[in-house]
């Protein structure tokens, strides 16, 4: 296939008289020895010549009278330029087609070809300059509808970007739960078991109206991440804002020697927080010289201090017949009572920021406790018969094998956390 | 350019100058293109006078009509003119000019797609005389006189029509050669393409039109 080109391009630079010397005389040779290929050479001269010897034939008369010699120089030497000589200037080396318009081909046939200038003499239109003005002017209003048009849309646009991050108006307003500012915390703790207060803050809120000035009797609001609020205690001191109370329960406890019980726990209570608790009164104590048959003592400290307390006041829990620990109502959820309250699962409480994680918690130590209560009576049959068992077989008791604790331990929260505890210690009546 | 001054161009006619066709010294030309580029427009007149024919001619060769061909030299002259000023002359005048004249009409071509052609069945009884000279001049080894074929309208007219069957650049650089007469260079400066392009489209263009006007007879 190559060498059939390379034939065929010899022969024509044959006819056209292309070749080297050399060439002409490699062709001469081949064609010596090969007929077809002079058939060939004959052939292509011959279509050469039938080609060479079409007419020629002559522009059509006035073919460029029409195209406006002078006019056409004239505009594009400097005259007043037609609005379609916006051509792309011509390089000699790259006239492209597709540059080529028809606005500049002469007016012979109409819809076809047509030059600007030509129309509009034909039209009887207005002259170049004028046009050209016209076109400014129209250009000029263009650009500035453009302009305004691209500032209303960027004001449009910096209205809803305003509306949407501007503080305070488009965020939900919190429901506030307004607490009268002549409620004691004695009145808030009563019955708290019954009906939970709203005042336990959630965890992980903000303060979004602290209590701004001494003396201004505005119940502060807890805002919660997801927009519910909460009406909080009322700050006593500048001290208080700006803390948020993640735990707020009743511990009810109970002891057969009341008196015994409550100095142990005053004790405990004083070396413990010092100032950071209240003893409150009561009903049961007005008129009385012992203080009556409750002793109510509300406890504000941040989780520490709590876990401090808890920590002493586990040698002295033995002198209590029974602890209960009420866990108010949240927002969404029911209360819940732990009996036979642990300490350490009144740490474990107090040091859980989350409502939710708080309210399953205190479930699995109700469960938890209620459990034990039930087992530990099967356990001391069982332990009885085991050592019963144990006797008549003569063997020795298994020692107790010292296992990992599995009780989760919370890590407790940074930043200025405050627990709230109202302890009722009252007599045993059983 | 002072080699070229012996260079003769043809003012009108193919590749074949006959006795009597005027002819312009390159020296002329090239004074003609300088009173151009200044916005003479008697030189352009001039100019664009000798070499209306042949770009008119050319721009027929290639889309097949007469009033498309008038248009398309209208709009050719314009171009010329409106970039005369440009032009640096590192070709010769006429190449530029025929460069503007053959991509205009082969956009066109493209706008406008492919030529519809009359069925050659339709004129083979017409041109039945044109087709036994064809046969004659095609299989027997006989070299008719050049002048003496160009007056057998249904020979040229069988021809032309050969003519249009090839493809667009075929048929531009065939015009190019064998009726505009211009070398291997000039064509490649007209349509833009390689040297080696140039000889490959001509010759793959004369074999097909042989096979062309074989096929005919």
């Amino acid at each position: 296939m190559r060498y059939e080109e390379n034939i065929e391009q010899l022969l024509n630079g044959f006819i056209d008289g292309q070749l080297t010397p050399r060439e002409q005389t490699e062709l001469k040779r081949l064609m010596r020895n090969d007929a077809q290929l002079e058939k060939r050479l004959a052939q292509l001269q011959k279509c050469r010549m039938l080609l060479a010897s079409l007419p020629v034939e002559k522009a059509p008369d006035g073919l460029i009278e029409r195209v406006g010699i002078a006019e056409t120089t004239r505009t594009a030497f400097g005259g007043p330029r037609r609005l379609s000589a916006d051509i792309p200037p011509h390089r000699e080396e790259s006239v492209e087609p597709a540059s080529l318009r028809q606005e500049s081909i002469g007016p012979r046939r109409a819809g076809l070809a047509e030059t600007g200038e030509s129309r509009r003499a034909s039209q009887g239109g207005p002259a170049p300059a004028e046009t050209v003005r016209t076109g400014a002017r129209e250009l000029m209003l263009r650009k500035m509808l453009s302009a305004a048009a691209i500032i209303l849309l960027t004001a449009g646009l910096l209205v809803i970007v305003w509306m949407v991050v501007s503080p305070g108006e488009q965020i939900p307003k919190p429901t506030v739960a307004a607490k009268k500012p002549a409620e004691t915390p004695a009145a808030e703790t009563k019955g708290t078991a019954e009906k939970p207060t709203p005042k336990p803050a959630p965890t992980d809120t903000k303060v979004t109206e602290a209590a701004s000035a001494a003396g201004d009797i505005k119940p502060s609001v807890v805002v919660a991440p997801s927009g519910m609020a909460y009406a909080t205690k009322q700050p006593d001191s500048e001290k208080a804002v700006g803390a948020e109370t993640i735990f707020s329960g009743t511990l009810e406890l109970k002891a057969n020697k009341l008196l015994a019980a409550d100095v142990a726990l005053k004790k405990v209570l004083e070396q413990t927080l010092a100032s950071e608790f209240v003893r409150l009164p009561t009903e049961s104590a007005k008129g009385s010289l012992t203080g009556g048959d409750k002793y109510v003592y509300a406890l504000d400290c941040n989780v520490a201090k709590m876990n401090s307390f808890l920590a002493a006041a586990e040698v002295i829990w033995e002198q209590f017949s029974d602890a209960k620990l009420l866990v108010p109502a949240g927002p969404e959820q029911q209360g819940v009572v732990i009996d036979s309250v642990k300490t350490w699962q009144i740490g474990d409480l107090s040091a859980i920021s989350e409502p939710e994680r708080l309210m399953k918690a205190a479930n699995y130590y109700a469960i938890l406790n209620n459990s034990q209560r039930i087992l530990q009576q099967d356990d001391q049959a069982l332990a009885q018969g085991e050592e019963d068992i144990l006797q008549l077989l003569d063997k020795p008791k298994p020692k107790p094998v010292l296992t990992k604790d599995e009780q989760p331990v919370e890590k407790r929260p940074a930043g200025p956390q405050k627990v709230h505890l109202t302890i009722e210690l009252s007599a045993d009546q059983k | 350019m002072a080699e070229a001054l012996d260079r003769q161009i043809p003012l009108s006619g193919g590749g074949f100058p006959q006795s009597g066709v005027p002819v312009i010294r390159i020296d002329e030309e090239a004074i003609l293109v300088d009173k151009g580029r200044k916005g003479d427009a008697a030189a352009l007149e001039s100019l664009l006078l000798r070499y209306q024919n042949r770009i008119y001619n050319v721009i027929l060769k290639i889309c097949a009509n007469r009033d498309d061909a008038a248009e398309l030299s209208q709009q050719t002259f314009v171009k010329i003119i409106e970039n005369i000023k440009d032009f640096e002359q590192r070709s010769g005048f006429y190449t530029w000019a025929f460069r503007i004249a053959v991509n205009l009409a082969l956009s066109y071509r493209k706008r406008k797609g492919r030529i519809v052609f009359g069925s050659l069945d339709e004129r083979s009884e017409q041109g039945g005389d044109a087709k036994k000279l064809l046969r004659e001049i095609i299989r027997n080894d006989i070299s008719p006189d050049p002048a003496v074929l160009a007056q057998n309208k249904e020979l040229c007219e069988l021809v032309t029509r050969q003519l249009e069957k090839l493809t667009d650049e075929h048929r531009v650089v065939l015009i190019l050669r064998d009726i505009e007469g211009m070398d291997y260079a000039q064509i490649a400066q007209v349509t833009g393409a390689e040297l080696g392009t140039v000889k490959s489209r001509l010759s793959r263009a004369r074999d097909a039109l042989r096979r062309f006007l074989e096929t005919v007879v």
